[in-house]
């Protein structure tokens, strides 16, 4: 039977706890089914562990929850309430579920009651029916007074549920859906009338009255009356129903506007106050007052306002009590009135007479419209002659286009031929007058120095001859020594003279031919730029002018400083390395040195990224560049230097760049080197001891470097000989700007070796005459090396 | 004719180091190699490899020229490094800056030819530095300078004549600073 019996128990002595009433009985059927399954099953229950399981899964068990077991609990309370109704009543509080026959039973139960209550001319009428009621029930007065606050609470569900009924029997259908409805609409007052009904016995003449009733409501016209009293629930109803639905519009559709308004307000007058005459009549003045104040208002409206006037009609209506949803209805279909067939076929009709008007008015203007198609017509014949000819003047046109297209091409190939031979008239004239320059500034200088020349001989000439002309005339006397000691100063002073215009002569000469060589260089610049776009001229200027690039550069980075001879001359040629962004850039990367991490040193518009894991150093100016180079000379302003570590995205963005511009990446030894030359330009950093003898501890990586002149000779020379800067430079015959250059770049490098007792023994010695073999051997070698120069 | 007029350079270097390449880069005669199909290991570097030697020639005007000769690179063909060295005027050592321990080859190499060395002039190139940057320059001068060896050590690359050229400048200024091309 069940596994749960603790749950059974549980159950029933909650039902205990709740109902008073046959709790015994509970108790006693609880009990019984205990002992019922204690048989048969908690002995199985000892016999093994798994045995309520194995319980559960046979089909043989009926498993009963705590859910089955409350709906029979309730079922026996209320067979225990029905055997104790006599002793107990219980109206208010008892609240039963039946099924459909049981609804069908307390239908016809209750039926006469509620055909009588209909077939009352007022509500006060159904009280007394059901005073009646009670009396037949011989209950006592408190029981009828609460019967009557009941059915005063469901006054308007008696009607509706009546209407309903109505209804439904009109259609001849009173099946048991109608009969759930009205259970589902009715439920309470049905229960009510059921507690009278076990109460009281059947009044079967009231049940004939009531059926007498309907019949007749059934039969008669007054159910369209009724209708429209109805409450929402049952006009909802009707609606659904289509044959009544027809019937009303039928009916009303057939009623003119003024019999449409008088019926409506029949109707309301019929259905809501039939029941009441004093309030009927009341209420149906006071609309026909109403009525006669809008006519006189609306005298002269027309029909259509006439209708919009019964809508005001209505809504006043609406100040009636608890008819405003009634009302709202017929204004609802006073609406739906506006859009009946009539005044589609009025519509209809206007239609047809504008269209009508439309083609009158067509065949009036269609003449017209002939007349001026003819002379279209006329007019395009007129017009394919001009079309004609116009088309022939277009084609002479064309022709004369084409010709025109065709000169200009002519024309055009006339002037590039023009052009072309041009170029070459003014190559060949450059070339000529290049000649003739060339020519007539050699021929002006030959000329400039045979004046010069023969100036300074005839000059000396004529000095000597009047010299050789006193001489013979001298004599030893007092007054010749006098003069010949005039004649010796004078003779001084015509050397001085003659030495002047010598040294004028020398100056005046270079000087001349730098200037002669400057407008050369002019004149052949303003050609080149002329003549451009001629490779002959352009490709042999270019070699002049890489020739002037790289002497430009050198003196970028070597300078072109006087030489110094003495330790107190180097103040003049000497710079402060830490105003100079070399200074910045040298500490960044000692400090850095041993780091992963990638810096960046910006000033001003400069772009430095240093990065020691790659020795790489990117720099957003080339380094070639008179920017970089300017930059690099000058003294900086430290507050514009910038230095910060690049986080992923931009060490990722400037290893894009370096990929992007390779000539930007240089080595980090390269970067050093040039930037220490473009630093220095030749000069010295402060308080270098131009005497102090140096070595070179390791060479430069000088096929990677910029190469200053000479550089890789010094380089042998401080590694193998250590000396001073003087010394090299003398001994060597270069320019010392060249070796300064090169310390100031090699100590940057930190390649400079400065502790003198760190230096190599000298494997020569400078200035030491060579033996012939020495000699024979750095002959050969100059040669081999001017092979490989070439 | 003087002596100065037949005198030789040595490229030497392990396999595949650009001694064969650089030579023909700098010679002015097509070289004359002794090159075999590679049988060893070196096949991987390269298919073929120097037996005996390569030969090649800078002419110095019309009579006078410089011997350039390159080393067999594998050690097994040693005995001709004593044979060709001798009476060189300095030893160009080219090193692959790619292989496996650059730092053992410059250990080799240079202990290979350690008597040469401290009588001649020694110039380092390192090859294939584009294709692998690490170890640098400033490393192979550390291991020089671990091993007492005062050297130049530039980046080449054994087909560009001026790297080349660089390398003999370099020696030839190291023979002697004072002379003036």
């Amino acid at each position: 039977m069940s596994i749960e019996i603790l749950d059974t128990e549980d159950v029933a002595s909650k039902i205990l706890d709740t109902e008073d009433v046959s709790s015994e009985d509970l108790t006693a059927e609880a009990h019984v089914t205990e002992n019922v399954t204690s048989e048969e099953l908690v002995s199985e229950s000892l016999a093994s562990e798994d045995s309520q399981v194995e319980a559960m899964e046979t089909d043989a068990f009926e498993v009963f929850t705590t859910e089955s077991l409350i709906s029979e609990a309730a079922t026996i309370e209320a067979e225990i309430a029905e055997n104790t109704t006599a002793e107990t009543p219980v109206m208010e509080n008892t609240v039963l579920k039946a099924n459909n026959s049981e609804v069908a039973s307390t239908t016809a139960v209750s039926m006469p009651v509620l055909e009588e209550a209909l077939s009352a001319d007022s509500s006060n009428d159904i009280f007394d029916i059901l005073d009646l009621n009670a009396e037949n029930a011989e209950l006592d007065e408190n029981e009828t007074i609460k019967a009557r606050l009941a059915m005063a609470g469901t006054a308007a569900l008696v009607s509706a549920t009546a209407a309903a009924v109505i209804v439904n029997s009109d259609n001849s259908q009173n099946t048991t859906e109608n009969s759930e409805q009205f259970e589902a609409s009715n439920l309470d007052f049905s229960d009510i009338l059921l507690d009278n009904e076990a109460n009281s016995t059947p009044n079967t003449e009231s049940e004939s009255e009531v059926d007498a009733l309907l019949e007749s409501l059934i039969l008669g016209e007054g159910n369209k009356t009724r209708k429209s009293t109805v409450s929402d629930d049952v006009i909802t109803e009707t609606d659904l129903d289509g044959n009544s639905e027809l019937d009303d519009d039928t009916f009303t559709k057939s009623l003119t506007p003024d019999e449409k308004l008088d019926n409506d307000l029949d109707s309301i007058f019929d259905s809501e106050f039939n029941n009441d005459t004093s309030i009927k009549d009341e209420v149906k003045n006071e609309i026909e007052e109403v009525i006669e104040v809008v006519e006189q208002e609306t005298t002269d409206s027309t029909d259509i306002d006439l209708q919009n006037e019964e809508i005001t009609i209505v809504e006043k209506t609406n100040t009636l009590p608890e008819e405003n949803e009634d009302l709202s209805l017929d204004e609802d279909f006073t609406m739906h009135d506006d859009l009946n067939p009539s005044d589609e076929d009025v519509y209809a009709n206007t239609l047809e007479i504008d269209y009508a008007d439309i083609k009158a008015k067509d065949s009036e203007t269609l003449p017209s419209i002939n007349i001026e198609v003819e002379s279209e017509e006329t007019l395009l014949e007129i017009d394919e002659d001009l079309l004609e000819e116009e088309i022939n003047e277009l084609a002479g046109t064309e022709e004369l286009n084409e010709t025109k297209e065709s000169l200009d091409t002519e024309l055009f190939s006339l002037e590039l031929e023009t052009i072309i031979e041009t170029d070459d008239a003014i190559s060949a004239s450059i070339d000529s007058t290049l000649e003739i320059l060339e020519d007539n500034l050699s021929s002006d200088k030959a000329n400039f120095n045979t004046t010069l020349d023969e100036e300074a001989d005839d000059e000396l000439n004529s000095l000597l001859k009047e010299v050789s002309t006193k001489s013979e005339n001298l004599t030893a006397t007092p007054d010749n020594i006098s003069k010949i000691s005039a004649f010796i100063e004078e003779t001084i002073a015509i050397e001085d003279d003659l030495d002047d215009v010598l040294e004028n002569k020398e100056k005046l000469a270079p000087s001349d031919k730098d200037k002669a060589d400057f407008d050369l260089q002019s004149l052949l610049n303003e050609v080149r730029e002329e003549a451009g776009a001629d490779p002959s001229v352009q490709s042999g200027v270019m070699s002049g002018s890489e020739q002037t690039n790289v002497e430009k550069r050198w003196i970028q980075l070597c300078g072109n400083i006087d030489s110094i001879t003495t330790q107190k001359e180097v103040a003049k040629i000497s710079f402060t390395l830490k105003d100079h962004l070399l200074d910045v850039l040298l500490k960044q990367i000692e400090a850095t040195k041993d780091s992963e991490q990638l810096y960046r040193i910006k000033y001003n518009d400069l772009i430095i990224v240093l990065d020691h894991s790659q020795d790489c150093i990117y720099c957003n100016l080339p380094v070639t560049s008179d920017e970089y180079s300017e930059t690099c000379f000058a003294e900086i302003e430290h507050k514009q230097i910038k230095v910060h570590d690049l986080d992923y995205s931009e060490v990722k963005l400037y290893r894009d760049k370096i990929e992007q511009n390779p000539d930007r990446a240089h080595s980090i030894e390269s970067f050093i080197w040039s930037t220490s030359l473009l630093t220095s330009r030749g000069r010295l950093p402060a308080k270098t001891d131009i005497t102090k003898k140096i070595g070179l501890k390791m060479w430069p990586n000088l096929t990677r470097v910029e190469l200053t002149p000479n550089a890789m000779q010094i380089a042998a020379v401080f590694s193998k000989n250590p000396g001073n800067l003087l010394e090299v430079s003398e001994w060597l015959g270069l320019e010392q700007r060249y070796v300064f250059a090169f310390y100031n770049a090699a100590l940057s490098l930190g390649m400079i070796e400065l502790d003198s007792s760190k230096l190599k023994k000298p494997s020569f010695s400078l200035g030491k005459k060579n033996s012939k073999d020495k000699s024979e051997e750095r002959s050969f070698f100059g040669r081999l090396l001017q092979r490989l120069k070439s | 004719m003087s002596t100065m007029s037949n005198k030789k350079i040595i490229f030497t270097g392990p396999v595949g180091a650009g001694k064969t390449t650089a030579i023909q880069t700098m010679s002015d005669i097509p070289i004359v190699s002794t090159n075999e199909e590679a049988s060893d290991m070196t096949k991987d570097r390269k298919p073929q490899t120097t037996v005996a030697m390569d030969y090649g020639r800078i002419n110095i005007g019309t009579k006078e020229k410089i011997h350039l000769y390159g080393t067999p690179g594998q050690e097994r063909f040693s005995f001709m490094w004593d044979i060709l060295t001798k009476g060189a005027l300095g030893l160009i050592l080219l090193l692959d800056n790619s292989r496996d321990n650059p730092q053992q080859d410059l250990k080799f190499y240079t202990n290979a030819f350690k008597e040469f060395i401290d009588k001649g002039d020694l110039i380092i190139g390192v090859t294939r530095m584009d294709e692998v940057s690490s170890p640098s320059i400033q490393d192979y001068r550390t291991w020089l300078e671990e091993l007492s060896i005062s050297a130049p050590v530039f980046t080449v690359d054994a087909r560009e004549k001026q790297d080349i050229s660089s390398l003999v400048q370099a020696l030839l200024y190291s023979l002697d600073p004072g002379i003036a091309a």
